[in-house]
Order: structure tokens, then sequence, then C-alpha cells
């Protein structure tokens, strides 16, 4: 009942964070650690992306500050969590 | 008049969300790692600067599309960084491109 | 010592833009609390940046090069996605070129720009031989026989990037 009255961004926002669900399965399957990584990284692209969403939604200018945050240390913690893993993973072949 | 900028930027959004969904099919439908970072990064990269643009057009002149460029030139800036970073240690640390029928073989 | 010139007043212009963005007013005190935070941070940050690299590189030649470059991403997302709905299949590879510009900033935006563009990856960079991954169609050809692989992968941006060498 309550579709009908969803605006389009509501909508939006709703199936990109379906696609954040999804893309856990490749977090959860992937046969090596690079793709639990590469994983990790597009589902915190995608949450940046529903903060700016959401914002719109609101006409609130200042909740974009933490998508802008939340873009530099995502960044900052995915270069030290490879630079981790590339010390102590050693794959065969 | 602001009926026209509603239009357009709705337009923007549900292609940049047709972009985001072609690169998630990406990451399920190969079989390796290398190509799996090569699509997917780049779709990425598209599908949040047309959502972004998006959202710059709906709200016009105003301080809010401003902070949506900055986030846009971030953005630029910053995936590449991240797909080289990762594609350069995975590759150090020895992994290889194997012609692997499966995930399994290159798991092991 | 002079700890400030004339080339560092651009730097402090940008750092004081992006503070009035975010503080989302154009009152006076914000204007001048950045110029002053501006200039405090290039303060500590000036060894950090590559100032000397910068000053070899002619900006004036470079201004219609981000759209250049949109219009380059756009066409590597059409590309990609050619890819993910073709039925023969992909293959990636690591293949090498060589580079021709000398001046290390200029390569070091070439190679971030390829990362953006047409369906490769930077790996590696060794003086001029640049080690990019590569994706294509399964039934394409082989890297080995393709003789011009350096303008087909790199060419029409590094053209672009060659004019602003002094």
């Amino acid at each position: 009942m309550s579709l009908f009255y969803m605006s389009l961004l509501e909508i939006i926002l709703w199936v990109i964070l379906l696609f954040a669900i999804v893309c856990v399965i490749r977090v959860i399957k992937g046969p090596t650690i690079w793709d639990r990584v590469l994983g990790f990284s597009i589902i915190s692209s995608k949450l940046v992306l529903i903060i700016a969403i959401f914002s719109s939604m609101r006409n609130t200018a200042y909740l974009l500050d933490l998508a802008i945050i939340y873009t530099l240390f995502g960044f900052l913690g995915e270069i030290f969590l490879i630079t981790f893993l590339s010390k102590n993973v050693k794959e065969r072949g | 008049m602001e009926n026209l900028l509603h239009i357009i930027s709705n337009i923007f959004i549900v292609v940049g969300t047709f972009f985001i969904l072609i690169g998630v099919i990406a990451i399920f439908k190969f079989k390796d790692f290398f190509s799996r970072i090569l699509s997917t990064s780049k779709i990425d990269t598209v599908g949040a600067i047309t959502i972004l643009s998006g959202l710059a057009i709906r709200h016009g002149i105003s301080w809010f599309s401003a902070k949506t460029i900055l986030l846009m030139i971030l953005i630029l800036i910053i995936n590449p960084l991240k797909s080289h970073t990762l594609l350069r240690y995975a590759v150090i640390s020895g992994h290889k491109n194997k012609k692997a029928k499966g995930n399994k073989e290159v798991a092991k | 010592m002079i700890l400030i010139n004339k080339k560092d007043i651009t730097i402090i212009f940008i750092f004081t833009i992006m503070w009035v963005i975010l503080a989302e007013s154009v009152a006076p005190i914000f204007v001048i609390s950045g110029v002053i935070t501006a200039v405090v941070v290039l303060l500590f940050c000036k060894k950090l940046l590559p100032l000397k690299e910068i000053q070899d590189i002619n900006f004036s030649k470079l201004l219609h090069y981000p759209f250049f470059l949109i219009k380059e991403i756009y066409v590597a997302g059409f590309y990609i996605i050619s890819i993910v709905f073709s039925k023969e299949g992909s293959r990636a590879d690591i293949v090498s070129v060589k580079s021709k510009i000398k001046n290390e900033m200029l390569k070091i935006m070439l190679l971030d720009s390829v990362t953006l563009t047409p369906g490769t990856i930077f790996v590696e960079m060794d003086g001029e031989d640049i080690k990019l991954l590569w994706l294509r169609k399964k039934n394409d050809k082989d890297p080995s026989e393709i003789e011009n692989l350096d303008e087909m992968l790199i060419g029409p941006l590094q053209r672009e990037l060659i004019k602003a060498q002094k």
C-alpha cells in the first residue's frame, strides 16, 4: 500500500541497499582473500551513495560531510587492510 | 522550470542505477579475480558519477550541489588508487591467472 | 628565507575554496579563517607536495583535459558492458607498454587516467616500461600478435598530456 506514496529517490535507495546486501554473498563465498577485499570496497562505495541520496531526500547538505569522511576513511582502512594482508598471505601458485 | 530539472535528474539517477546493476552482475558472472576487478571497479565509478551528477542537477545552484561536486572529484581521484593498490599487492603476493575452468582450481 | 612564494598562492586559493564549501557560508569570518588555515597547512605539508615537478607542467594547455577524461570514462563503461554481456567470455592478461613522457608528475597523471579508462589497470612501473592488466574478449587477437599495442592502449591520453610538457 505504502509503495504508491514512495518517491523515486526512496525506491532507488532501497534498490541500492539490496545491491549492497547481494555483494555480501561475494564476501562470504569469495574463493581468494582478494575477492573478499574487492567485495568490501564495493559495499563501502554503495554506502556512500546511500548517504548522498538520503541527504538529498531530507534536503540537508550537512549530511554530505558524512559521505566525504566515509570515503576518505574507507580508503585509509582498505589500504591498511591490503598492506597487512600482503605480508601475511602467501598464495600457493 | 523546476519540473524540468526534476525530470532530467530522475533520468540521470535511473541510468546510474542501471550501471551499478551491471557492476553487481559482473562480480558474479566472471570466474577469475582479474576480470572481476577490471569490470567492477570501472563500472562502479561510472555509476557513482552519474547518480551524484543527477543529485547535483536536482538541487540547482546551491551549497548542496557544490558539496556533491567535491564528493565527485574525491571519488574520481580515490577509486583508481584503490583498485591499483589491490591489484598490485595481489600480484606481488603471488596471485596468477590460471586457465582454470572453475573457481576451485584458482582457490586451491 | 621566503616561506611562501608566488606559485603557492594557487594552492592556498584551492584550499580556501574547499574550506568555504565545507562551511556552507561566505561570511567574512569563514573566509579569513580559511586563508589562515590554508597557510598553516601549506607550511606543514610543503615537504610532502611534489612542487618541483609541478613547476615544469604547462597547466594552461591542460584546461580541456577533464572534459576529455569524462568522455573517455563513459566510452570505457560501455566497452566493459559489451564484454559483460558477450557470449564468448573474456580473458585478462598482463601486458607491457612503453611511454614517451619524461616528467614524473605527468606520468603519474597518465597512469591514473589509464586506470579509469579503456579496459586497463596499471600494475607496475619501471622507468619507461609500464605493466598493465588488460581485459579483452576471448576470441580477439593475442597481445603478442598486435603491433601497435602502445598506440591502442595509451595513445589518445598520451597525446593530450604530452602537449603540457615544457
